[in-house]
């Protein structure tokens, strides 16, 4: 399972590099929107762990460009990991087109359990599809 | 160098002397009832006897009350007037319980019959003058508040003016002086037609500015107050502005100036008018004399100061001659006696800091809703705006008329003619500088609601982002098991506070979106019994640091029930943090249980413990924001005092409640209640026999774990998940699943290891179908692991779809050879 997570606070990729590392998933990392959307170009994931803010392309933009060029098939499922708790945040980012929503602090009990969720969504949809 | 003492006198003053001034009036616009002469004849009597002799006062006063009782039902806002008066006097004759128990009457009663009175508004100062006194300013500053907008309303603008400045003095308790000058400023603003109130506004300004180091403007002011006080033929107050000044003086380093404001207050003083302001003087002289550098001078002096002084005993005025005095005393060598006024200092210094910082907290919570309130206030001067272009417009249309009419008349009419165009033309020009100013207000108020929603999002996003990090690595450090016991505990300490430091910013972002009523629910369905363990979970580490047992009986909410998950494990935290946080010894226990037939119920869940508990007067004002009880307390326990207020918000918003008993000394309980429906009972006890539809999951993994479980969800299945290797076989014995889902690298290295642990499994697990997945690239071949007992084998990469086929819940998953068809045995 190749997982990446997009976020510009070194610390935060950290905390998540080694919560995944529990899980025996390496992770991949990239520090701003930009790099993320490169990241997707390149390579395919299973999941990608998106944060908001972040200098240059910000999240929310992020996930615009990578739902803009997929097409219904290869589609990748996207969580907001944030520590933006303003008012609409969530549903702005359902309807750019993340699957999930965590606030930081993100414990790894609720982590695993979304990232588990959605995985476990796209593959019911996929088999379904096949 | 400061001097809260010498504005804490001229507090008094202003208080006093609004009551002296009312005395003179004939009767407040409030009394518009079916008031008898001889009534007003005695509260009139009350009222100017007030001052001088309260005891007689509150005789009138209980006199007057007589009449208006057996005057009845017409005469009930008299009655509450007679309740005000006694009171008033009561607090005068220092039975300040008396006093707040006879105005609560009072207020309910004008609440009820006369909100809308000078006299609801004059019993809230009242009652938050008391409050005051005794220390609870959150009361104070809402009594204010509604007293001002009651005077507002009633353009009652002396009253109002009044209840601004007391505001303005209670940001000055807090010593946040900026804000306190733009009170003390809007009340100026409100009115000025009364000497005695200009007097206290012009020197409690002075003070703030002096605070504030702006010693020109602070010896201005001073300088103006004085001004009025000779013209009221008051010594007593231009002894006290001199003091004031003379501080200012001294502080701008004009030693000649404060020794001559002195002496003329000293001079006035001995007169025989201000005697008891003398030691306060001398105080004074005694720091000029000890900024000369004549010591000797200013040790006879500050001596005189305390002439006849109990020194453990001083009140708040002394405080700042007590600093002066220890200094003084030191360098003479007076050690001992130097010592004493230290420790007196120090103490009125605690008292002066624990006001200050009650006075902070109740401000805190208002200027929450302080940007709120000031447009409110904008509205209603717009209000009042227009009623005055209206006005104007009419006075403008009668000149008008006027000025025809008598245009044809002659010279002198188009002279006055002239006058009256420009004094319309200047009206008209003062109406559009106003509407451009309100524009700005307005402009502005948006900016800083705007820029306060701004605050609370970024503050909250930047705690939160070195949060995660702290609350991350101390997760990832507790799952080590190679870490020894200290350490841990150490780090289950870290990740305790940072808990708890995420609860304060949830709290304080909940706390504005619940005052803004953008607060959002989520219901659905969940399991209560899980939350309500997981919350213990959180404290009872805490407790038990401090030796306190934390006992929770869950057992009977074992069941599935759809409400706000988060929310109601939200209130539960908080109920049981402050149950933690206020018990020294004995117990915390946590009781829950479903009440109701069928699908409508309702969670009970009661929170006891064996603290301080709280005194019944104060149940309450416990919900409001911002309170806790005692503030003494307040810096012991910490916390934003929000939680209780947000608990009974948050039940309230889900139709429910939190309630609260206790008992002072034994403890007290908290419930809350919420309505729930039940979609699910479960049995308490867990059966014995094989639970066909329980599915049990070996594996480590917390991904792999969560993913199958959501692709399990909607089956209505219970689902196990063990991770433990060391215990697997008793697990499947204890559990009795239908079904074992296991991963090989769970049950060993090598193949031998794996067969062995199989074949236990198989022993343990009776008829149950058993499924193994295989991981990728292993050397273990599908047909061994069945023929040491797995239903059905799993292997490569981590596949959801096939391991959910795997495990035989229908019959018709036989999609490759990998997967058995012996999945029927099962279910």
């Amino acid at each position: 399972m190749r997982v990446l997570f997009v976020d510009d606070d070194a610390m935060n990729r950290r905390v998540v590099r080694d919560m995944l590392l529990v899980a025996g998933v390496t992770l991949d990392e990239a520090e701003d929107g930009q790099a993320g959307l490169d990241s997707v170009d390149r390579e395919e994931y299973s999941l990608v762990l998106m944060d908001l803010r972040m200098p240059g392309m910000d999240g929310l933009t992020a996930i615009r460009r990578i739902r803009a060029r997929e097409d219904a098939k290869a589609h990748v499922p996207i969580i907001v990991v944030t520590a933006d708790t303003s008012l609409h945040m969530r549903d702005e980012c359902l309807a750019a087109g993340a699957d999930d929503v965590l606030m930081k602090p993100v414990a790894m009990k609720m982590l695993f359990k979304a990232m588990g969720q959605v995985v476990a969504m796209y593959a019911k949809r996929q088999a379904a599809s096949a | 160098m400061r001097s809260a003492a010498l504005s804490v006198l001229l507090f008094a003053v202003a208080a006093g002397q609004s009551f002296a001034q009312e005395a003179g009036a004939p009767a407040s616009p409030a009394q518009e009832t079916a008031q008898s002469a001889p009534f007003q004849d005695l509260a009139g009597q009350a009222k100017s006897r007030m001052m001088a002799d309260p005891a007689e006062a509150l005789d009138l006063a209980q006199q007057a009350d007589d009449l208006a009782l057996a005057c009845g039902q017409d005469c009930l806002l008299d009655h509450a007037t007679a309740l005000w008066l006694q009171g008033e006097a009561l607090k005068r004759l220092n039975r300040s319980d008396e006093s707040v128990k006879v105005l609560e009457q009072a207020i309910g009663i004008a609440r009820e019959h006369g909100a809308d009175t000078k006299l609801y508004g004059d019993l809230l100062m009242a009652r938050a003058g008391a409050a005051r006194v005794s220390g609870d300013y959150a009361s104070a500053l809402q009594d204010y508040q509604d007293a001002q907008s009651t005077f507002a309303a009633l353009g009652e603008n002396r009253s109002l003016s009044l209840a601004l400045q007391q505001v303005g003095s209670i940001y000055t308790d807090a010593h946040n002086y900026e804000r306190a000058l733009e009170f003390y400023r809007r009340a100026g603003e409100a009115f000025a037609g009364d000497p005695s109130v200009n007097l206290a506004r012009l020197n409690n300004m002075a003070h703030a500015y002096r605070e504030l180091a702006q010693y020109d403007k602070a010896a201005e002011g001073f300088r103006d107050a004085l001004k009025i006080a000779v013209d009221m033929d008051s010594p007593m107050l231009q002894a006290r502005i001199l003091t004031n000044l003379a501080a200012v003086q001294l502080a701008q380093g004009d030693l000649i100036g404060a020794e001559d404001t002195v002496n003329r207050a000293l001079s006035l003083s001995r007169g025989g008018s201000a005697q008891e302001w003398e030691p306060f003087l001398y105080g004074v002289l005694a720091e000029v004399e000890f900024a000369r550098g004549n010591v000797a001078e200013a040790g006879d002096l500050i001596t005189r100061t305390f002439e006849g002084v109990d020194l453990d005993r001083t009140p708040m005025p002394f405080r700042e001659f007590h600093d002066a005095a220890s200094k003084i005393y030191n360098n003479l060598g007076q050690t001992r006696l130097a010592l004493r006024h230290l420790k007196a200092f120090k103490r009125l210094d605690d008292e002066a800091r624990n006001v200050s910082a009650a006075a902070n907290t109740a401000l805190m919570g208002a200027q929450f809703d302080f940007t709120s309130q000031e447009l409110r206030l904008a509205r209603l001067r717009t209000e009042t705006l227009e009623k005055e272009v209206a006005l104007n417009k009419a006075r403008a249309r009668q000149r008008n008329t006027i000025f025809v009419a008598l245009g044809a008349i002659g010279l002198i009419a188009l002279a006055g003619g002239g006058v009256h165009y420009a004094s319309m033309r200047r009206s008209r020009n003062d109406i559009r500088k106003a509407n451009v100013k309100l524009g700005e207000t307005n402009v502005a108020l948006e900016r800083a609601l705007k820029a306060k929603s701004e605050f609370l999002a970024t503050t909250s996003h930047e705690i939160r982002t070195p949060l995660n990090g702290m609350l991350g690595m101390t997760q990832l450090l507790m799952r080590r098991k190679d870490i020894d016991a200290d350490v841990r505990e150490r780090v289950e300490l870290v990740h305790g506070s940072g808990l708890t430091m995420k609860a304060i910013v949830d709290d304080i972002l909940d706390m504005a979106k619940i005052e803004t009523g953008a607060i959002t629910l989520e219901v659905e369905e969940c399991d209560i019994a899980d939350t309500l363990n997981d919350v213990c979970g959180v404290w009872s580490d805490s407790a038990r640091s401090k030796g306190v047992a934390l006992n929770a009986d869950i057992e009977a909410v074992k069941s599935r029930v759809v409400t706000d998950e988060r929310r109601v494990r939200q209130i539960v935290f908080n109920l049981l943090s402050n149950a933690v946080k206020f018990t020294e010894h004995g117990a915390v226990s946590l009781k829950a249980e479903l009440r109701g037939e069928g699908a409508e119920g309702e969670l009970v869940v009661l929170v006891s413990d064996t603290g301080c508990g709280i005194p019944t007067d104060q149940l309450d004002q416990i919900f409001e924001p911002f309170h806790q009880i005692d503030g003494g307390k307040t810096r012991k326990h910490g916390g934003t005092g929000l939680g209780l207020s947000i608990c009974r918000k948050l039940a309230r918003a889900l139709n429910g409640d939190v309630t609260v008993d206790s008992v002072p000394g034994e403890g007290s309980t908290f419930t809350l209640r919420v309505p729930v429906t039940i979609s699910h009972r479960t049995a308490g006890a867990e059966a014995d026999a094989t639970d066909a539809g329980c599915i049990l999951i070996l594996d480590a993994n917390p991904l792999r774990q969560n993913v199958i479980e959501a692709m399990l969800d909607a089956e209505g299945r219970t689902l196990i998940v063990h991770e433990d290797p060391l215990d697997m076989v008793q697990a499947v014995q204890r559990k009795r699943p239908g079904v074992v889902l296991a991963y090989t690298e769970m049950l060993g290295d090598d193949l031998g290891q794996v067969m062995d642990a199989l074949m236990q499994l198989r022993e343990a697990a009776g008829e149950a179908h058993i499924a193994i997945v295989l991981e990728e690239g292993s050397l273990i071949e599908p047909p061994m692991l069945r023929l040491a007992g797995a239903d059905a084998v799993v292997t490569g990469d981590f596949d959801p779809v096939a391991i959910v086929a795997a495990l035989g819940l229908d019959e018709t998953t036989d999609k490759n050879g990998e997967i058995s068809g012996s999945a029927a045995s099962a279910a």
